[in-house]
């Protein structure tokens, strides 16, 4: 079956989703709003879903819309509460997942959205800037990254600025020392595979490659040793349910083909 | 003794603004920006601005940069999305070291808001333990909490002086509603020692008082700008302007790749020759402003 490696991504993502969880999905993220919306439709029809600042139900809608901005207005039609900015960024602790990307990603899953330093400190390269990952990262109750391209210029043993931290130097239990009440990220989610963590050191590990692509090609991309499972499986792809739910749904317009 | 109406001219608002000032933006990315009255801030080029862009800020925040207005930026995030994944002069000035930026993430934007309008000195958060932010940004205090031993960050006060925002609706008493989400913009509201406030429309106090819950704040002036906040959405009035955006973020791109062309065409056209708001309208045109619909 022909998919988009993002539509594969998606997917994939879309089953770590529970009925019944609180999702944040976050501006320009469309990889990350696809798996919520397909995880709602699959499976999980309780399952809190957010378009922009909006809690929607989407039960009769044909086809949600691909959203540009976050601050898009128009999901109102579906929309049952808006999201009160006052008292929503206080209670991000009770959202069950969220997801993450960044300009640099490092072995131990800290991620960098502020930018690269010169070794005087003054920025060679500027990132966009940490919106609001820096406390989602910290709180919610568990998270993904999401790379949309793998290579070493991403994928870095130690990010040089760290704007959301993951599992720190992978110290054990250093998460908990600093009282950050999330378990931090469960997967790392990128067009090569599926990646997750070692449980004492907290070092991302390979769990499954995507169809057709090589330990090799993982390697070779990743600017860290990765720690490699003995065996190692494949990503299930994407079945023909998921990818008419998804097509016919979830991005009519083709965002993630 | 009459009640005092609070609806101000363009230039009377813009006056209140001067160099050296605090001043925190409403709206959220390409939402509800006062972007009118900012437009007239960069005209004006009012210098040494310490600039809130709340709680995530977009291309106001960035032609502001490019007319010299900002010393000191708070936020955290500058960018309009899928149009401009950052804006282009931030980037710039950020890699030139030409403004300091005060680093952050949402929620230490709002709990510094929140310290400010509760008029204590700080607000704890979680988030930033164990990042670099602390480093970036010494104003971000790490503590332990003398109630259950917690490692927390303290985020400080800071002493706003104006804010700006813009909304639906608002009476000549200063009693301002949305038809929409007000984002942050109570919060900075309170934050703040006084209010300009831009709206679509002014209306009678009784069609305020026809609904009360919808009254956000009171601010201390208001001034009337249709279409105050384009290219950036105004809820139940106009989406974003996609096409001008695009305008801009090509225009600005290629000023900071050294090619200042089309940014010195832009800026001469939307910002320095237009002497008012609605001579920037009229620059935009009646067809781009009434194609802004929904559907």
């Amino acid at each position: 079956m022909d998919y988009h490696i993002k539509e594969l991504m998606a997917c994939r993502l879309s089953r770590e989703l529970l009925d019944g969880e609180a999702v944040g999905v976050g501006a320009n993220f469309p990889i990350a709003r696809a798996a919520t919306l397909l995880a709602y439709y699959q499976h999980g029809p309780n399952i809190k879903v957010t378009m922009g600042a909006f809690r929607v139900n989407l039960e009769n809608a044909d086809q949600a819309m691909n959203m540009a901005f976050f601050s898009d207005f128009r999901p109102v039609r579906w929309a049952e509460s808006a999201m009160n900015f006052s008292t929503q960024m206080y209670s991000f602790h009770k959202l069950d997942t969220f997801f993450i990307s960044g300009i640099q990603i490092d072995a131990h899953g800290n991620t960098n959205l502020i930018g690269i330093r010169r070794d005087d400190g003054s920025f060679k390269f500027r990132g966009p800037g940490s919106i609001g990952t820096t406390t989602l990262a910290a709180v919610a109750r568990r998270y993904y990254i999401i790379a949309e391209h793998h290579n070493p210029r991403v994928f870095v043993e130690q990010c040089n600025v760290v704007s959301a931290m993951g599992f720190g130097d992978g110290t054990p239990g250093l998460r908990e020392e600093l009282n950050l009440p999330g378990a931090g990220p469960k997967l790392c989610v990128t067009p090569l595979g599926i990646f997750d963590f070692t449980p004492d050191t907290h070092r991302m590990r390979l769990h499954s490659l995507h169809p057709g692509i090589t330990l090799n090609q993982v390697n070779e991309n990743t600017g860290f040793r990765v720690e490699i499972p003995d065996n190692i499986i494949e990503t299930d792809p994407p079945t023909a349910r998921e990818l008419k739910t998804l097509r016919s749904r979830v991005d009519p317009n083709g965002e993630l083909r | 003794m009459k009640r005092t109406n609070v609806i101000a001219d363009e230039s009377a608002a813009l006056d209140v603004i001067t160099d050296g000032m605090t001043i925190a933006l409403g709206g959220f990315i390409t939402a509800q920006h006062a972007t009118g009255l900012i437009r007239g801030l960069a005209r004006r080029r009012v210098k040494d601005l310490t600039v809130i862009g709340s709680v995530s800020s977009s291309l106001e925040v960035d032609f502001l940069i490019s007319c010299g207005c900002i010393k000191k930026l708070v936020t955290a995030y500058v960018g309009a999305e899928s149009a401009a994944p950052m804006g282009p002069f931030f980037k710039q000035a950020a890699e030139n070291d030409s403004i300091q930026i005060w680093e952050c993430d949402e929620i230490i934007i709002m709990a510094m808001l929140q310290a400010t309008m509760a008029g204590i000195p700080f607000y704890p958060v979680r988030g930033g333990l164990g990042t670099d932010l602390p480093q970036l940004n010494p104003d971000l205090v790490p503590f332990k909490d003398p109630i259950r031993n917690e490692n927390l960050l303290a985020v400080p006060a800071m002493k706003i002086d104006v804010a700006l925002t813009h909304a639906s609706i608002a009476d000549c008493y200063g009693n301002v509603q949305y038809d929409g989400n007000p984002y942050a913009d109570e919060m900075i509201q309170k934050a703040a020692d006084q209010t300009i406030t831009s709206v679509e429309k002014i209306v009678p106090p009784e069609f305020i008082r026809r609904d009360p819950f919808k009254t956000v704040y009171t601010a201390d002036m208001v001034v009337r700008m249709p279409f105050g906040a384009h290219p950036f959405s105004s809820q139940g009035a106009y989406i974003e302007d996609t096409a001008h955006l695009n305008e801009y973020v090509m225009a600005a791109y290629m000023a900071t790749k050294g090619d200042d062309v089309s940014w010195e065409t832009y800026r001469k056209r939307y910002i320095d020759e237009p002497e008012d708001h609605l001579s920037y309208l009229e620059q935009v045109g009646v067809k781009s402003l009434l194609s802004l619909h929904e559907y």
